[in-house]
């Protein structure tokens, strides 16, 4: 057995870095077909006032955090509601209110808690085995709503009002999505840190986009380049003692930037050759 | 003749800003109605009303003899908004992935899309002649081809009446042609009764048996048993500088 899987912490944070990189894709293709880009952001400033809540209360940061960021989660929604117009606004209050929450937390704990840092920029000793049931029983649940309401969120991904009309009940559908995307950015927070979830969720899709032929392969890519992210982030962060969500996310925009570099050159060939 | 939709007394408001002013007709099975009138006159927010997107203030929608409220059967309701033209080109969908979508609701939540509903998708894309397209991504198409895709995903879900928003915004003459064409081809062979937004007046004045004329706030039909001529109706809501040149499509 290699080095890195002789270690119980290593095959528990490989193991939960396989599981979220299935869910922040596939979560993510529709928070970017949907122009939602930013609610990872607003969520998961959320999900750091639940982590300091949990460290001052003592309680598991991660069921707190769920709690909290399910609730701000619904409270975008509703707020999306009620300014149609300005969707992006409902993000933005969510966004500042979390942080605010957050500070004001930070500012009770007296100091920086060491825990604390594990949680912003993702740290892979610290996943423990009730973290990763917890992660396998929720990844699994996230998973299975996805393949459910696959087809019914991709309508509404790319015409709402027709799939309203349609028939979709999109009103509970949107609700239900937004408790989804809650549920991945806490689960994903020990591994790739809250600073950095949104990038899991965002780059692999961004990179599939630009060469998928169909919704279909756009799934499928976005998860192979999200399993690479992970995989080789995590192995790379174990042997040269860097932060883990960092490395991901690196890997992410590398990338990103191949699939960009090749698709140019061959669209160059293909002027050159006509 | 079945009567599909009944508008009656029908007044609504964005805000304090009145739009329609107690406005009534109806539409029969089978008919083809164009609705004219200048930006503004509140053609597309009528169709939303009776699409049940938009609340009236007062009056009554039946359709298919139900009151609007209580409706809920949509597949017989097909819907093509002047957004459809303005869609996010760079979606990552196939044309067969996009006709699809609109069994889902059929399917039912949960399910997955089986064999015999991709044999319907190809069956629609073949009446809109789009069938060779259809693994190619919905971005690659041009406006009048996605136009057909659009229709053909309506189709799918077998409608009685179709709704259409200015459909032909941004497409060339040619393709117009053929679009206006292929409406009225399921309007007479399939027997799916229309009821569409359009600028082209002159098409719609040939096509169209019902003109649903929209100014200042009213809606005057015109069909067959109009005593007066359309062209004295569409002088008091355009204003008397308008000509009408008719041309052929």
């Amino acid at each position: 057995m290699p080095e890195i899987l002789q270690y119980a912490f290593m095959q528990r944070a490989l193991l939960a870095g396989i599981i979220i990189a299935l869910l922040c894709p596939l979560i993510g293709i529709f928070i970017v077909l949907r122009r939602m880009s930013l609610i990872g952001d607003a969520l998961s400033h959320v999900a750091l006032s639940g982590v300091v809540a949990g460290i001052l209360l003592k309680i598991s940061p991660l069921i707190v955090t769920l709690i909290f960021s399910v609730t701000a989660a619904l409270g975008i929604e509703k707020l999306r509601k009620r300014y149609e117009k300005y969707a992006e606004l409902a993000i933005s209050i969510i966004m500042s209110a979390g942080m605010a929450v957050a500070v004001i937390l930070i500012s009770l704990t007296k100091s920086i808690n060491i825990d604390l840092f594990g949680y912003l920029f993702g740290n892979i000793t610290t996943v423990l085995s009730q973290d990763l049931w917890l992660i396998l029983l929720l990844g699994i649940v996230v998973m299975i709503s996805v393949f459910l309401l696959y087809k019914e969120l991709f309508y509404m991904s790319f015409d709402e009002e027709a799939a309203a009309l349609a028939g979709i009940p999109t009103r509970a559908i949107n609700v239900y999505f937004v408790i989804l995307v809650a549920i991945t950015i806490t689960l994903s927070m020990r591994i790739v840190g809250i600073l950095l979830i949104s990038s899991l969720m965002i780059l692999p899709v961004a990179a599939s986009l630009q060469i998928a032929k169909s919704f279909k392969s756009v799934t499928i890519l976005s998860i192979v380049f999200a399993q690479i992210s992970v995989i080789l982030g995590i192995i790379i962060s174990y042997y040269f003692e860097l932060a883990s969500g960092g490395t991901i996310v690196l890997i992410s925009v590398v990338i990103l930037l191949t699939v960009l570099a090749v698709k140019n050159i061959i669209n160059i060939r293909k002027i050159n050759f006509k | 003749m079945n009567k599909i939709l009944e508008v009656s007394h029908l007044t609504f408001a964005y805000e304090k800003n009145l739009i329609l002013d107690d406005i009534s007709f109806e539409i029969n099975e089978g008919d083809f109605a164009g609705i004219v009138g200048p930006n503004g006159s509140g053609k597309s927010t009528l169709i939303k009303i009776i699409l049940g997107l938009l609340k009236p203030i007062k009056g009554s929608i039946k359709l298919f003899e139900k009151d609007i409220r209580h409706f809920d059967d949509w597949a017989k309701i097909g819907y093509i908004s002047q957004k459809a033209a303005s869609f996010n080109s760079s979606f990552p969908a196939t044309v067969e992935e996009i006709v699809a979508a609109n069994l889902y609701p059929k399917i039912g939540l949960f399910k997955r899309i089986k064999k015999e509903h991709m044999e319907k998708v190809y069956e629609m894309l073949k009446i809109v002649g789009m069938e060779d397209y259809r693994k190619q991504l919905i971005g690659n198409l041009s406006g009048g081809q996605q136009q057909r895709v659009f229709i053909a995903r309506t189709l799918v879900s077998s409608p009685k009446i179709l709704f259409l928003d200015e459909p032909t915004v941004g497409i060339d003459m040619k393709s117009q042609e053929n679009f206006y064409e292929l409406i009225y081809k399921l309007n007479k062979t399939m027997n799916i009764t229309v009821i569409m937004i359009s600028h082209d007046i002159g098409v719609m004045t040939q096509k169209a048996n019902k003109v649903l004329c929209m100014g200042n706030k009213k809606l005057i039909v015109h069909d067959s048993s109009s005593d007066t001529k359309i062209t004295e109706t569409l002088a008091k809501i355009y204003g008397d500088k308008m000509h009408l040149l008719l041309h052929h499509h």
